[in-house]
C-alpha cells in the first residue's frame, strides 16, 4: 500500500507544483528545507520516504509536512504525511496499545470500529518487529505495521 | 455533499451560460450593472466592504487591511470600494485571470462574486461563473461540516503567551467526524524567521511582519501546541449555518496568500479570525470594542457574545498529562519514572508481578523524556535511543495503562475575569491620604480572581494609579506599570522550572511628595506549590532613576520571597517580604513587607485591600489602600436581532 501510496502522491500532486509555492505557508520548514526546490514533489517525498531526513522522529520532523495541493493534503498521501508528522506518538501509542493517534491512523486505514481494538492490540503486541532500529523510517514504521496486519485473520483485509 | 451540490450547481451554470453565449446573447452590459450596483448602495455595504477588509484605522478614512496589490482589481481599490467593485464587475465580465493565482477573478474572489451575484443576478446579466475546478477540488478535500474556534492557553511559565493565539479547526474531510486529528486547521500567522528579539518585538509591533492565512491538517497544530510546547488547546464549536460556513470558505480562498500587516496586539492572528468571520457573516459586527488591542481570550468572548460559540472541549497538553499522571501514580513511582527517563535505572527491571504498574511508570517516563526533548533539556540522539528501550518494555508489559484524561480547569478562559480593570477607593499613608483610582489595561495579576487564567502567572499592561491627596489637595500619577510580569512556576519531582519576575514602568519611590522616576526591576526565582500555598523566592535587580536621587539614579540588588495563597475561588492572598540594598548609584536601601488580599464575587467585582510597611533610607514608612474592583469587558456589539 506504501508504494502505492506513494506514486500516487507524486502523481497526483505533480501538475501542482508552481508559482504559487511561495504562498504555500501552511508547510512550514518544510520549504525551507527544500528551499530551491519548489512544488510539491519534493515536499511529498521528503514527507513520506525520508529519503533526506533519515528518522524523522523526536520532533526533528517539525513542521516539514501539511505541503500538498493548495494547503490540503491529497487523498492518497494522507497516510504517508500523518505518520510522518506523528512518528514519536504512534511508537508510543503502539506501545501503549491505545490512543487518539493510533485511532487516527486506523481511520486512515478505514479499519471498522469493531476492529479498532484488534488494530491496537496486534500494534502492541508488534511493537518490537515494527520499531526493530532506532533509525527506523516512517516507510520502515507504515511496512511493519502493514505486514502485521496482513498476517492477522480480522485486520489483513484493511492492507 | 453540500459543497459538492454547490459546486455542480456552479458548473451546471456556467454550461447554461456558455450555451446563451453562443446563441449569440451578446457581451454584457458592464456599465448597466456597475449603474445597478450604485443604486443598489453595494459598495457600501457591509458584505462587500468586509470582504475587502476595510477598517477605518486611526486617520478615519476607510481602507483595506489587505496590502497585496493582485487583491485589487482597480488602481486605488485599497481605499475606494466602489471603485474596486466596478472593476470587479469589469473582470468578471471580461473573464480576467488573476496572474498571481493563475485563475480566473471570478475563480479567485469567490465571496465577491457570490455579493454581487446576490444582489444583481450576473448569471442572468450574461457574466457566468466559470468551473473553478481547482477551488472545487480544494473545497471537496476539506467538505467543510463544522467549525471550532481553537484557543491555545499559555505556554508553560511563559505568562506573555497568556495573550494566546487563536485558530479554526474545519470538520468534514474524510475520517475527521471519527478522529479530529485528520481535520483541518485555519491559521493566521505572521512569517517572522526573526532569531533578535528585540527586532522581533520591534517590528511586531509596528507591523513589519506580513500575515498570511493558511489551512493545514488539524494535526500539525495539535502537535506543535500540544505536544511540543506543551499548551493546553480548547476547542469551541462554532454555530455557523451553512450559507456562513460557504461563504467562509470561498473567502478563505480568495483570502489565499493575501498579505496583512501584522501587530501583535492589536492586528493580530485573533483579530483576523473575526474578519475572516465577518465576512462570512457580514450582519454581525464581531470586532467591535476589539479597536485598540485584540486579547485572544476577548475574540473568544465576543463570539460568545454573539452566542457563536458552545461549551469547549478541553485538550490537556503533554506537559499536562505528565503531570496528572505523576500525581495518579505518586511520589515514589514518579521518582522510579523520573531515572527510567534520566537513564539511571534500566526499563525493563521493573518487577513484573504487577504489569499495570510498569506500564504507568514507563508512559511517565518516556513522556517526561519527551517533554525533556522539547523543551530543550536534553540532547536528541542519546534520549530517542533511551525512549525506544522505554517503549519497547513498555510495549511488552501487554497491558492498557487505564489513565484517564487530565480533567480540564474548573473555569474555562472565556469565564475568566474580563481582561480591563478599574478600581477605586482610599488610600492612607504616612504623610497623604485621600482616594486612589486606578485602570488597568490588561491582563491579570497574582491577586485577581485566578478561574480561567493560568496559575501563578501575572501580566498586566499599562496599570496606572492616580491619587487626590486630601491633605494638599493635589492629583498625582502615584505609579505606571508599563509593563509587571510574573511567573510563578511550581518546580516538582519531574519539572525544575526557573520561575521569573520582571516590571518596567515608572513611579514614586517614596510617597507622593517623591519625585516620579523611571523603574526597572526583575530576577529570577524558585516557586514550589503546597495545596493551595505557593511560596516562592526570587533574586532581584533593580534600577530606579528619579530627580531626587543623589546622582540621578539608584542600581540595587536583593531578594524577594513571598506566598500566593489561594485557599478557594472567591480569595486570594499574598504576603512577602522583600530586600533591595545599593549596588551603584544613589545608597537607596529598602527593605519592605507587603500584604495584600482579594475577595471576588460576582465574577467582575472584588474588594481589595493591600498594606505595607517599609524601612527605607533610615527611614519607617507604611501605607494602606482599600478599593473596589471591577472587571470591563470591550464594548462588544449586540448579536443582530433574530431575522
Amino acid at each position: 500500500m506504501l508504494k502505492r501510496t506513494i506514486a500516487a502522491a507524486i502523481l497526483a500532486s505533480a501538475p501542482l507544483a508552481g508559482a504559487l509555492a511561495d504562498d504555500d505557508i501552511g508547510c512550514g520548514a518544510g520549504t525551507i528545507i527544500w528551499e530551491g526546490q519548489e512544488g510539491l514533489v519534493p515536499k511529498v517525498l521528503g514527507a513520506t520516504t525520508n529519503g533526506t531526513f533519515g528518522n524523522q522522529t523526536f520532533g526533528i520532523s517539525t513542521g516539514t509536512l501539511g505541503c500538498s495541493s493548495d494547503g490540503v493534503v491529497t487523498a492518497d498521501a494522507r497516510t504517508g504525511m500523518f505518520a510522518s508528522a506523528n512518528l514519536d506518538q504512534i511508537a508510543a501509542e503502539i506501545a501503549a496499545g491505545e490512543g487518539e493517534t493510533l485511532d487516527a491512523l486506523a481511520t486512515l486505514y478505514e479499519i471498522d470500529d469493531a476492529d479498532r481494538a484488534a488494530f491496537a492490540e496486534m500494534a502492541q503486541a508488534h511493537y518490537a518487529s515494527i520499531f526493530d532500529a532506532n533509525d527506523v523510517t516512517v516507510a520502515d514504521v507504515l511496512a511493519g505495521l502493514e505486514s502485521a496486519m496482513a498476517q492477522n485473520q480480522s485486520l489483513s483485509r484493511y492492507v | 455533499m453540500r459543497i459538492a451540490i454547490l459546486i455542480a450547481g456552479l458548473m451546471l451554470g456556467a454550461a447554461a451560460l456558455g450555451a446563451r453565449a453562443d446563441d449569440g446573447a451578446g457581451t454584457p452590459d458592464v456599465a448597466a450593472l456597475q449603474a445597478r450596483a450604485d443604486a443598489l448602495g453595494l459598495a457600501d455595504g457591509r458584505a462587500w466592504l468586509t470582504a475587502l477588509h476595510y477598517e477605518k484605522g486611526f486617520s478615519g478614512i476607510p481602507h483595506s487591511a489587505v496590502d497585496s496589490d493582485w487583491f485589487f482589481l482597480a488602481e486605488d481599490g485599497h481605499r475606494d470600494a466602489r471603485a474596486e467593485l466596478h472593476a470587479t464587475l469589469r473582470a468578471f465580465a471580461g473573464n480576467r485571470t488573476i496572474d498571481r493565482r493563475e485563475e480566473p477573478a471570478a475563480c479567485v474572489f469567490g465571496l465577491r462574486w457570490r455579493i454581487l451575484d446576490e444582489a444583481l443576478d450576473l448569471t442572468a446579466a450574461g457574466v457566468p461563473q466559470p468551473a473553478c475546478e481547482r477551488r472545487a477540488n480544494w473545497l471537496a478535500a476539506l467538505n467543510p461540516e463544522r467549525l471550532w474556534l481553537v484557543f491555545p492557553s499559555a505556554y508553560l511559565n511563559s505568562p506573555a503567551s497568556m495573550f494566546g493565539h487563536t485558530l479554526l479547526r474545519i470538520d468534514g474531510t474524510r475520517g475527521s467526524e471519527d478522529a479530529p486529528l485528520l481535520a483541518y486547521a485555519v491559521n493566521f500567522a505572521a512569517e517572522t524567521g526573526e532569531q533578535n528579539g528585540l527586532v522581533y518585538a520591534v517590528k511586531g509591533l509596528t507591523g513589519g511582519y506580513t500575515g498570511r492565512f493558511s489551512v493545514m491538517p488539524y494535526y500539525e497544530k495539535v502537535r506543535e501546541y500540544s505536544r511540543i510546547d506543551s499548551r493546553d488547546l480548547w476547542e469551541y464549536p462554532l454555530r455557523l449555518d451553512d450559507a456562513a460556513i460557504e461563504r467562509l470558505m470561498l473567502h478563505l480562498w480568495e483570502m489565499r496568500g493575501a498579505g496583512f500587516d501584522y501587530y501583535f496586539f492589536t492586528k493580530n492572528c485573533s483579530f483576523q479570525l473575526l474578519t475572516l468571520l465577518e465576512a462570512a457573516m457580514p450582519e454581525r459586527d464581531l470586532r467591535a470594542g476589539l479597536e485598540l488591542w485584540a486579547i485572544p481570550t476577548d475574540t473568544v468572548r465576543a463570539l460568545q457574545h454573539q452566542g457563536l460559540i458552545g461549551a469547549p472541549n478541553y485538550r490537556p497538553s503533554l506537559s499536562t498529562t505528565i503531570s496528572h499522571r505523576a500525581t495518579r501514580i505518586g511520589d515514589a513511582d514518579t521518582r522510579t519514572a523520573l531515572a527510567i527517563g534520566e537513564g539511571e535505572r534500566a526499563p525493563g527491571t521493573l518487577a513484573d508481578d504487577d504489569p499495570v504498574r510498569a506500564a504507568r511508570i514507563l508512559d511517565v517516563a518516556h513522556d517526561w523524556l519527551y517533554y525533556r526533548v522539547q523543551s530543550g533539556g536534553a540532547e536528541r540522539d542519546p534520549a530517542l535511543t533511551r525512549a525506544r528501550g522505554i517503549l519497547g518494555a513498555r510495549a511488552a508489559t501487554g497491558v492498557k495503562s487505564g489513565f484517564r484524561d487530565a480533567t480540564p480547569p474548573d473555569t474555562p478562559p472565556q469565564n475568566g475575569h474580563d481582561t480591563a480593570r478599574l478600581s477605586a477607593g482610599a488610600f492612607a499613608e504616612d504623610d497623604a491620604s485621600g482616594v486612589a483610582i486606578n485602570l488597568r489595561a490588561a491582563y491579570h495579576d497574582l491577586l485577581d480572581p485566578p478561574g480561567g487564567y493560568d496559575p501563578g502567572s501575572q501580566v498586566a499592561f499599562g496599570d496606572a494609579e492616580l491619587r487626590w491627596n486630601g491633605r494638599k489637595d493635589r492629583l498625582q500619577i502615584d505609579e505606571l506599570r508599563v509593563v509587571d510580569i510574573v511567573s510563578l512556576s511550581p518546580r516538582s519531582t519531574l519539572f525544575r522550572p526557573i520561575s521569573w519576575r520582571v516590571h518596567f514602568g515608572g513611579r514614586r519611590l517614596s510617597g507622593l511628595d517623591s519625585a516620579f522616576g523611571g523603574h526597572v526591576d526583575g530576577g529570577p526565582g524558585i516557586t514550589t506549590r503546597i495545596g493551595t500555598l505557593t511560596p516562592y523566592l526570587f533574586g532581584r535587580l533593580a534600577a530606579d532613576a528619579a530627580d531626587d536621587l543623589d546622582d540621578g539614579y539608584t542600581i540595587g540588588a536583593g531578594a524577594i520571597a513571598g506566598a500566593l495563597w489561594q485557599p478557594n475561588p472567591a480569595v486570594s492572598l499574598l504576603l512577602e517580604g522583600s530586600s533591595r540594598s545599593p549596588v551603584l548609584g544613589a545608597t537607596f536601601e529598602r527593605y519592605e513587607l507587603r500584604g495584600g488580599a482579594q475577595w471576588h464575587w460576582g465574577g467582575q467585582i472584588a474588594l481589595r485591600a493591600e498594606g505595607y510597611l517599609a524601612h527605607e533610607r533610615g527611614r519607617d514608612r507604611s501605607g494602606v489602600r482599600l478599593a473596589f474592583v471591577r472587571y470591563i469587558a470591550p464594548a462588544f456589539a449586540p448579536a443582530p436581532a433574530a431575522r
